[in-house]
């Protein structure tokens, strides 16, 4: 059984169509959600997250279905998301924010403390922890968000853009918490830093206008993009991926 | 390049630095290697991270949150009730906004007795209905991120609703008792306070919503028999019996109010 199945899921803003019959099966690991602006990469997420329901078609989290009210709760208690956003407009304290979250998903005392103290650790939140969150620089705000989203030990961890903005010691800390936490759990996450998402995703998924134009591993996106013409010097990744947003057919990689 | 000292790199470790001496430490950190193995290796660090589990460990709790957990709250709805007025400018507006519905519902009945039907009918949703345009900002990650949490959703919404329908009653009998000539605008926020607590009791066995409709249509349908009797006031009478509904409800499903299922909105 996949971890998660989203089966010709659809879903449409006011008669625009953000995704269009979306099939993926996504397993234990990293997974990274690319495309240009408007592609649906927050919508997918905030599908996964169960913020949001699809017009059509079916999602299964872990077996479950977020449609039936009991199946749902069981999915939260198992689901860490971190939306996107700098601005956490909020007097609490870095500690506060997380006995909030920590309260928020019904961790009894052990387990919060637990929690709370391997993220801040992981995450080297200890220097702010009496901090007012709306007065922390952006790249402490990601850590936080994905700090609160590891509360609570999830089997999915959904994050919408966790490099935006962020300074260099983040971006260290963040990749080297993702690298770790793919081997027991599922990540999914958003972004447009295709250098880092590729460093830590086993899989990238890209979203053209709603759809999926790539689906595979790393190595394959670097692999199309050898095979394409490369008259602007790009890195293969880079130019893989505009081969996937392309209206023209994509080279097949050489078979090895 | 000029290092952080150890009783600076422990400040920053133990969050004593200021935010610019903080902010500058880290600056450091990330281009200095060797401060950053002092740090992680030196056996000062360790009694630096003891003392910053302390910290985790206690949290600054309010006198609030203490109390409810003394009469048996369990502690993170405990956490979550004194929490409310931590997002001020929310609160503020909602405790704002049950006042001036109270205050208009109470005038407009004085001169028009007539005219409490509309306010009855909304009075039990008013307030959380206010609760949630105050909290929800679109956009806002916590928003976000309260909502798909296991204790989030709805039943935050409505455990908001209580506290905000609680303080804005103590606030109106203060203000009658002192500041303004007798009346009796509190009771126009009992229905809410006496709703909203017995959908939250009831949630225990049901989903929120689902509780919540019950509670609704049950307060219609006694509004519509107070109506008929030609007395829809007494419609008033109906909060406090709905409040004991509620506590007789969470004393008899207490010993599983910590389930999740009751959260599934």
């Amino acid at each position: 059984m996949s971890d998660v199945l989203l089966d010709r899921v659809t879903k449409t803003y006011r008669r625009r169509p953000a995704l269009q019959g979306i099939n993926l099966r996504l397993t234990a690991g990293t997974t990274a959600i690319m495309g240009p602006n408007g592609a649906g990469k927050t919508t997918l997420l905030r599908l996964l997250a169960t913020a949001i329901r699809p017009d059509s078609g079916q999602i299964r989290i872990h077996g479950a279905d977020p449609n039936r009210p009991l199946e749902l709760a069981r999915i939260r208690t198992r689901l860490g998301y971190a939306p996107d956003g700098n601005d956490l407009d909020t007097r609490l304290s870095v500690l506060q924010f997380l006995h909030h979250v920590a309260a928020l998903k019904g961790l009894d005392i052990t387990e919060r403390n637990r929690d709370i103290e391997q993220q801040i650790e992981a995450l080297g939140l200890g220097h702010a922890l009496h901090r007012q969150v709306r007065q922390l620089p952006t790249g402490t705000v990601r850590r936080l968000l994905v700090a609160q989203a590891m509360l609570g030990r999830p089997q999915l961890l959904v994050l919408d853009e966790p490099f935006a903005d962020v300074d260099h010691e983040s971006r260290h800390l963040l990749i080297d918490v993702l690298r770790r936490s793919s081997d027991h759990l599922t990540v999914v996450l958003a972004g447009h830093h295709l250098n880092d998402l590729a460093a830590i995703a086993n899989r990238l998924v890209i979203l053209k206008a709603g759809t999926v134009a790539f689906d595979n591993t790393p190595a394959d996106l670097v692999a199309a993009g050898l095979a394409t013409t490369n008259p602007d010097d790009l890195s293969p990744l880079e130019a893989g991926y505009l081969a996937a947003l392309s209206d023209r057919p994509r080279p097949e990689p050489d078979p090895m | 390049m000029t290092h952080p000292s150890r009783a600076e790199l422990r400040g920053y470790l133990t969050s004593e630095s200021s935010d610019f001496e903080a902010d500058t430490i880290e600056h450091h950190l990330v281009g200095c290697s060797s401060c950053r193995v002092e740090i992680r290796d030196g056996e000062w660090t360790n009694r630096s991270w003891r003392q910053l589990r302390t910290t985790i460990r206690t949290p600054p709790r309010s006198r609030p949150e203490r109390t409810l957990v003394t009469v048996g709250i369990p502690n993170h709805i405990a956490h979550l009730i004194a929490a409310s007025p931590a997002f001020r400018p929310a609160w503020w507006l909602s405790v704002a906004a049950a006042l001036v519905f109270a205050g208009i519902a109470a005038g407009a009945v004085t001169t028009n007795p007539l005219a409490s039907l509309p306010f009855l009918t909304v009075a039990p949703v008013l307030p959380v209905i206010g609760v949630a345009l105050a909290y929800g900002i679109p956009g806002d990650p916590l928003t976000q991120i309260a909502a798909v949490a296991p204790h989030g959703g709805f039943r935050l919404l409505l455990i908001r609703g209580l506290t905000v329908s609680a303080s804005s009653i103590a606030l109106a009998v203060l203000a009658a008792l002192f500041f303004l000539p007798p009346n009796a605008a509190f009771i126009w926020l009992i229905p809410s306070l006496a709703a909203t607590a017995a959908t939250l009791a009831l949630s225990i066995r049901m989903a929120a919503p689902v509780a919540a409709i019950v509670v609704v249509t049950i307060w219609i349908m006694l509004l519509g028999a107070t109506t008929i009797a030609g007395t829809p006031t007494d419609a008033f009478t109906i909060g406090p019996h709905l409040l004991v509904l509620a506590i007789a409800v969470a004393i008899v499903g207490g010993a599983r109010n910590s389930a999740p299922s009751s959260a599934a909105t």
